[in-house]
């Protein structure tokens, strides 16, 4: 079974997108912020992170960089989707040069395909 | 020969006789030589510091009738020399060459000068600029918030509306999988999600209605005690705990919707401030026959200077060090109209870092 992390500071998005990935039988975890984002990839070794940009402590698309090109090499390969309600949110991940970002409100049939591609081009 | 023609014709004396005619060179003819000399200087000099000045700082704004006038007083220079020279001899054509485009020039001048006038009335003092530059910033600086304003309002109705996008999606699949026992839970979500668009709907209704002096409030006596306590299990503060202390034993006569709106906007501001944290207390009190509800939390704080601007409209504490936090900057504005509307006081006491208390003073 593959694990998915979502990270997103709206409880409901996160208990809703929970609910949407384990549908699909994906394992699931969450966070409300990324302050316990690198211990909680370490404990549960998830084949893919979802970010929402906007977070309380770092955002998200500072917390991707970190994992994409920070100094541990072991994050630099695990995909990442960021998410976000802000128009901006596919410019942003351009400028963090994070491959997948999708614009919420999303479609749920998008946004499984999105995680698919994710998993499978990994 | 043209030009041999031209000079003679120019330089042809006539048989007027010179200033000096009566040969006298006592002290009225040295003062009145000195004082052409001054007058053809300054005639000479003061124009060349209006050139140079037009020349270098090149203003946006009556230039043509500053160089007009520059031209004006050389010209005047260029005739107080032929004075100077009719000392000595009467050039007749020069003399009179010199009176017509002299003559010409000041013409010119006096009637630019007199039709520039009413526009230079219309300019405005230093004074006048700095005020309106400072009128100018404030407009900006509204607009900017307003510009914020409405990305975080599109921001904030996406994050409900996602959930029940979704929410709606999954009940859909649910009946389609035949299995119609995941739609109940699922829409009853997304009832909460309605609920949560609707205040922000009403936050921003608040708004307006409060800019345009028509927010209202319809008082009613209530067990003050009784209400705060029903207010508060009816927050949802998430990881935090929400702790009511003490009591007052009083009933009060307030819109019982509206201050109950005001507890909601300071406890979920001392939840979403305070990341990490575990409790936010509620504390009542009386305090010389007044109502006293204290909002206690232990997180970011607010830096002194930002504590009266955050009960203006469209303001939020930002902390590049903490990230960002959701809303729409109206709660606390909102508050604060409604806690006026009942002759009552709201302020904050926090330090940066140390955690914020918010105070409501309500009269009974």
């Amino acid at each position: 079974m593959k694990k998915v992390l979502v990270v997103d500071d709206d409880k409901t998005i996160l208990e809703v997108v929970g609910i949407l990935l384990q549908m699909e039988g994906f394992m699931v975890f969450t966070l409300q912020d990324g302050e316990k984002l690198f211990e909680t990839i370490d404990e549960e070794e998830p084949d893919l992170v979802v970010l929402d940009i906007w977070l309380p402590g770092i955002n998200g698309d500072v917390l991707a960089e970190q994992m994409r090109y920070g100094k541990d090499e072991k994050y630099h390969n695990i995909p990442i989707i960021l998410m976000s309600a802000s128009s901006e949110s596919v410019k942003i991940a351009r400028q963090s040069k994070i491959q997948y970002s999708i614009e919420k409100p999303f479609d749920i049939n998008d946004f499984m395909a999105l995680v698919n591609r994710a998993l499978s081009l990994n | 020969m043209y030009m041999n023609n031209i000079l003679s014709w120019l330089l042809f004396v006539d048989e007027k006789p010179t200033n000096l005619y009566q040969g006298v060179m006592g002290t009225s003819f040295w003062i009145d030589l000195i004082a052409n000399l001054a007058i053809t200087v300054s005639y000479f000099l003061i124009p060349m510091g209006v050139m140079y000045w037009l020349y270098r700082k090149k203003p946006d704004t009556n230039k043509g009738v500053a160089w007009l006038f520059s031209i004006f007083l050389l010209v005047w220079g260029i005739h107080r020399v032929t004075h100077i020279i009719a000392f000595y001899f009467h050039f007749a054509y020069f003399e009179t060459v010199t009176d017509v485009i002299t003559g010409v020039v000041s013409v010119l001048t006096a009637v630019v000068v007199w039709r520039t006038l009413p526009r230079v009335f219309n300019l405005i003092g230093p004074h006048e600029v700095e005020l309106k530059n400072r009128l100018i910033a404030e407009l900006q600086e509204d607009e900017r918030r307003k510009d914020e304003f409405i990305s975080m309002a599109s921001h904030e109705l996406k994050t409900p509306i996602t959930s029940l996008k979704m929410l709606i999606q999954l009940s859909f699949n649910s009946l389609s999988e035949n299995s119609p026992e995941k739609v109940g839970p699922l829409l009853l979500k997304a009832d909460v999600q309605l609920v949560r668009l609707t205040r922000l709907i009403n936050d921003m209704l608040d708004i307006s209605k409060s800019k345009a002096g028509k927010l209202e409030i319809t008082k009613e006596t209530v067990n003050f005690d009784e209400f705060i306590r029903e207010v508060v299990q009816g927050i949802d503060g998430g990881d935090h705990q929400l702790v009511l202390v003490g009591k007052t034993d009083k009933k009060i006569a307030i819109d019982q919707g509206r201050i109950a709106q005001v507890v909601q906007n300071l406890v979920n501001n001392a939840v979403k401030y305070s990341p990490g944290e575990k409790e936010v207390k509620i504390i009542v009190r009386t305090v010389t026959g007044r109502v006293l509800i204290i909002v206690k939390d232990q997180g970011i704080g607010i830096p002194e200077k930002l504590k009266r601007q955050i009960f203006r409209p469209f303001y939020r504490i930002e902390d590049q060090s903490k990230g960002s936090f959701s809303g729409l900057g109206l709660g606390l504005y909102i508050s604060a109209q409604i806690v006026k509307l009942h002759q009552g006081k709201i302020w904050v006491e926090s330090k940066k870092g140390q955690g914020s208390e918010f105070y409501v003073v309500l009269p009974l």
